[in-house]
């Protein structure tokens, strides 16, 4: 569906209380609750033929690529020009799109060491709700007129608008990855991944099965220098752990998974999580009783990840995202009221009541 | 709120609802402007709370008896976000000036809005840590204003702005209610609030408490000074080191008049004959650093520069810096007055934008010095004047206003890292549609539903732009630009 087609599908939407589906190659369709519209059944409306890189210039790190476009097409692109995007998205199914990485937000093992999908986004259009096509933030580094509409849109979930085009900051590849596996018990890990902060040669690291991954990065001499100080045994498949890890196979999927995001040396479920990553900051939990949310501090959030049927979308009516203060939830309902007035984008994807 | 009685009670009950209230014009003179002095207003009431209690009892006040509030930290805002509403109250945060907590284990700082940039880097540098936004205000600016700007500075290009070292924020609605955005990890639940926060000027809400995130002091630091003959030729080499691969902390360009009146200022050891200086630090591991250096060097050379200096010392690291930073106050002694602008251009753009820049100088008979944030394309001209003489401050603010428009032109924006403010408010008729301003007065009417936060800034009403007369279509474009392609 070109943008003009789907913009007359929203403007008509919207004028009827349609409610709609807005997906890539739904390849995260674990993440988030099952559009529930309240009255008629939802239709979809897919951007993936809307694809492609509309302007890319190395020597900018920049590059803008239209929303439908495949992750891993951008990616093979960017690789043959010694760049990378910094944040590392999953690419779920090989199947991902970019609009799609932008709307779930979901940052990969580089993230606490490079930064967050938002932390790179310069600029988006999009398609609101009522078919206009609008444009937000720029090819620019930095960009403080007008509200940082496009960040706002990372993590949005489709609740917002349909993301049409997006302009990313990319960086050089790293000459040189390696991963070290290091035995080591859960607290020593964690204050091991506390000294490895300073270093600005780590890239990744994660603690599971009693071994601690450390993912080193950089200039050749430098990375093989710093991993004959570390120890440890250098990992064969370098990359397939953290793929793992980001694509969420790694964990078992009979039982309900939890992501908790926390300050990296906290206590919260410390011993109790399946496998750490981020610098002590993640926390995956494989839990079925117990209530985390409750558990979660106020400078913490848990999301549920994957139900227990290991399926795709939780039960109806059961929330997925750690609940809101009445306050937030308020603004929640405000906002998204002012970006899609009747309600049709994704209508219940984040919260049931939103 | 417009009768006399009305503003006789509100007075009474802001008196009772924090501690310290200014009416008195003369004391209340010192608000009048920010760092924009054209800019000048005098509020009809200042207060300073003390507690976030008095903060949201001021709040419930002004929402009650429908008063405009406008915060303010230290006031050095540049597009005059912080100047006073005439009927409204000024409330500075000048008070909330603790640092209450640095944890050292998670690497961050919880401090209150009032605090100075600078003084967080000072307080956690024993530890070894630092906060790296670093605007060329920051022996002055307060993090609450940084927040509302989304500040930038030197070490912005490798480090990122503000919005990327922040994590946590309290803040006090339009309403009074306090709530809180954020968390001391790197996620948190919902639409990313956090991130919308920065650079919305005032406009959103009030910022009671920060948390940023601390990053360790590099181990090794190195400065370089690069000579050029021309400005082309320092401008084409900052493409050619970002293109390298290499990542600098910072990588700054001045051109000549702002060489020579540094020079003459400070004398960090510049090349006086020199028409274009870059200074580019470099910052990691000594390994790494070493390397890099190397390739820099070899750039720089192929670049044409005819004078290369590398400070290896702390003190030869600050000699090169105290130019830079002095370089404002520098050209502020070159002329009664000057205008600093604010644009940001793609980096390929830089040569083009410079050339019109010296152009339009001619043109207005106005002397322009240039001092900037050449890594990521964030220019800020400088136009001399002498606001004595008649009709000059109307010149340099059209001048200011063609460099706006052609940083727009060229692809890039308005304002890089000053901010909307009062200043630039017509030219965001030209930088966005009235959909998307439409969208602006949705997210603000979303957060403060009766407007009473720093009214008349930031986006203009489409009435504004109408009179403006320049409500442009999009960047040239029509609505469905990319129809052809498919």
């Amino acid at each position: 569906m070109v943008i003009k087609d789907a913009a007359q599908f929203l403007e008509s939407c919207t004028s009827h209380s349609q409610p709609v589906i807005l997906q890539g190659s739904d390849t995260k369709a674990f993440l988030g609750r099952k559009v529930d519209p309240n009255n008629s059944p939802a239709e979809i409306l897919s951007i993936n033929e809307h694809s492609g890189i509309i302007h890319y210039e190395p020597t900018e790190l920049v590059i803008q690529v239209r929303s439908g476009s495949k992750l891993a097409d951008v990616t093979a692109v960017l690789e043959e020009n010694g760049q990378m995007f910094a944040f590392e998205p999953a690419n779920f199914n090989g199947q991902s799109t970019i609009g799609g990485m932008v709307a779930a937000g979901l940052s990969g093992s580089r993230r606490p060491y490079a930064g967050s999908v938002r932390d790179f986004v310069l600029g988006a259009e999009m398609l609101s709700a009522t078919g206009e096509l609008i444009n937000f933030g720029g090819q620019v580094m930095k960009n403080v007129a007008g509200y940082d509409v496009s960040r706002l849109l990372v993590g949005s979930l489709g609740c917002l608008g349909l993301i049409t085009n997006v302009s990313f900051k990319v960086l050089p590849k790293p000459e040189q990855e390696m991963t070290l596996r290091l035995e080591m018990s859960r607290a020593d890990a964690l204050l091991k991944m506390r000294e490895l902060v300073n270093s600005p040669l780590v890239s990744a690291t994660a603690h599971f099965d009693g071994q601690l991954m450390i993912r080193l990065s950089g200039k050749v001499k430098s990375v093989n220098d710093f991993s004959k100080r570390l120890g440890g045994e250098l990992i064969a498949t370098e990359s397939s752990c953290w793929d793992a890890i980001d694509g969420q196979s790694i964990f078992p999927s009979e039982q309900k998974l939890w992501k908790v995001s926390t300050a990296p040396m906290s206590p919260l479920f410390l011993d109790e999580a399946y496998l750490i990553d981020w610098g002590g900051a993640q926390r995956w939990l494989l839990e079925s009783e117990r209530d985390i949310w409750a558990e979660v501090d106020k400078y913490s959030s848990a999301t549920l990840m994957r139900d227990s049927a290991g399926g795709e979308y939780v039960h109806d009516g059961e929330e997925v995202f750690q609940p809101l203060s009445t306050l937030q939830k308020n603004l929640h309902i405000s906002l998204k009221t002012k970006f899609d007035p009747a309600g049709i984008l994704n209508a219940g994807r984040m919260y049931s009541w939103l | 709120m417009i009768n006399v009685d009305s503003q006789k009670a509100f007075l009474k009950q802001l008196k009772g609802a924090c501690g310290h209230v200014i009416v008195d014009q003369s004391r209340m003179k010192v608000y009048e402007t920010d760092g924009l002095t054209a800019k000048k207003a005098l509020p009809a009431y200042v207060a300073l709370p003390e507690t976030i209690e008095e903060i949201q009892a001021c709040m419930r006040l002004c929402h009650a008896f429908d008063v405009p509030v406008v915060a303010r930290g230290a006031g050095t805002g540049l597009s005059g976000g912080a100047m006073p509403h005439e009927q409204g109250l000024l409330l500075s945060l000048a008070k909330f000036n603790r640092i209450l907590e640095v944890d050292v284990d998670n690497r961050l700082a919880r401090v209150e809005p009032g605090v100075t940039n600078l003084s967080i880097s000072d307080r956690v540098r024993p530890l070894g840590l630092y906060y790296a936004p670093d605007p060329s205000s920051q022996i002055a600016c307060t993090i609450g204003g940084n927040v509302a700007e989304n500040s930038g500075g030197v070490h912005c290009l490798k480090y990122g702005l503000t919005v990327h070292n922040v994590r946590h924020l309290t803040l006090v609605s339009p309403q009074g209610e306090l709530y809180e955005l954020g968390s001391h990890g790197y996620d948190s639940a919902g639409f990313d609030l956090l991130a919308l926060l920065h650079g919305s000027e005032g406009m959103l809400g009030i910022v009671v408490e920060v948390t940023v995130a601390l990053l360790s002091v590099p181990e090794e630091v190195s400065v370089v000074l690069a000579g050029f003959d021309s400005t082309q030729e320092a401008s084409e080499a900052v493409g050619a080191i970002i293109s390298g691969g290499l990542l600098p902390a910072g990588l700054e360009m001045m051109d000549r008049l702002a060489i020579q009146a540094a020079e003459d200022f400070v004398n960090a050891g510049y090349p006086r004959d020199a028409a274009a200086l870059l200074l580019c630090e470099l910052d990691g591991s000594a390994e790494e650093v070493n390397q890099q250096l190397h390739q820099l060097r070899q750039i720089l050379t192929d670049g044409g520069a005819t004078n290369i200096k590398v400070a290896a010392t702390q003190e030869e690291r600050h000699k090169l810096w105290l130019g830079r930073k002095a370089a404002f106050p520098a050209v502020g002694r070159l002329a009664p007055d000057y205008y600093c602008m604010d644009g940001t251009v793609p980096r390929k753009a830089l040569t083009a934008v410079l050339e019109r820049i010296s152009e339009l100088s001619r043109q207005f008979d106005l002397r322009v010095a240039n001092v900037f944030h050449a890594g990521d394309g964030n220019l800020h001209p400088l136009i001399l004047f002498d606001a004595n003489q008649p009709g000059e401050l109307d010149k340099a603010e059209a001048f200011g206003a063609q460099i706006l428009e052609l940083c727009i032109e060229k692809g890039g924006t308005i304002t890089g890292e000053h901010g909307v403010g009062i200043e630039k408010i017509d030219q965001m008729c030209v930088q966005f549609t009235s959909q998307e301003l439409s969208l602006f007065h949705g997210i603000k009417a979303a957060f403060d539903a009766t407007g009473i936060l720093n009214p008349g800034k930031a986006v203009p009403t489409l009435s504004r732009c109408a009179e403006f007369g320049a409500m442009h279509v999009h960047r040239g474009n029509e609505k469905f630009p990319e129809l052809e392609r498919f």
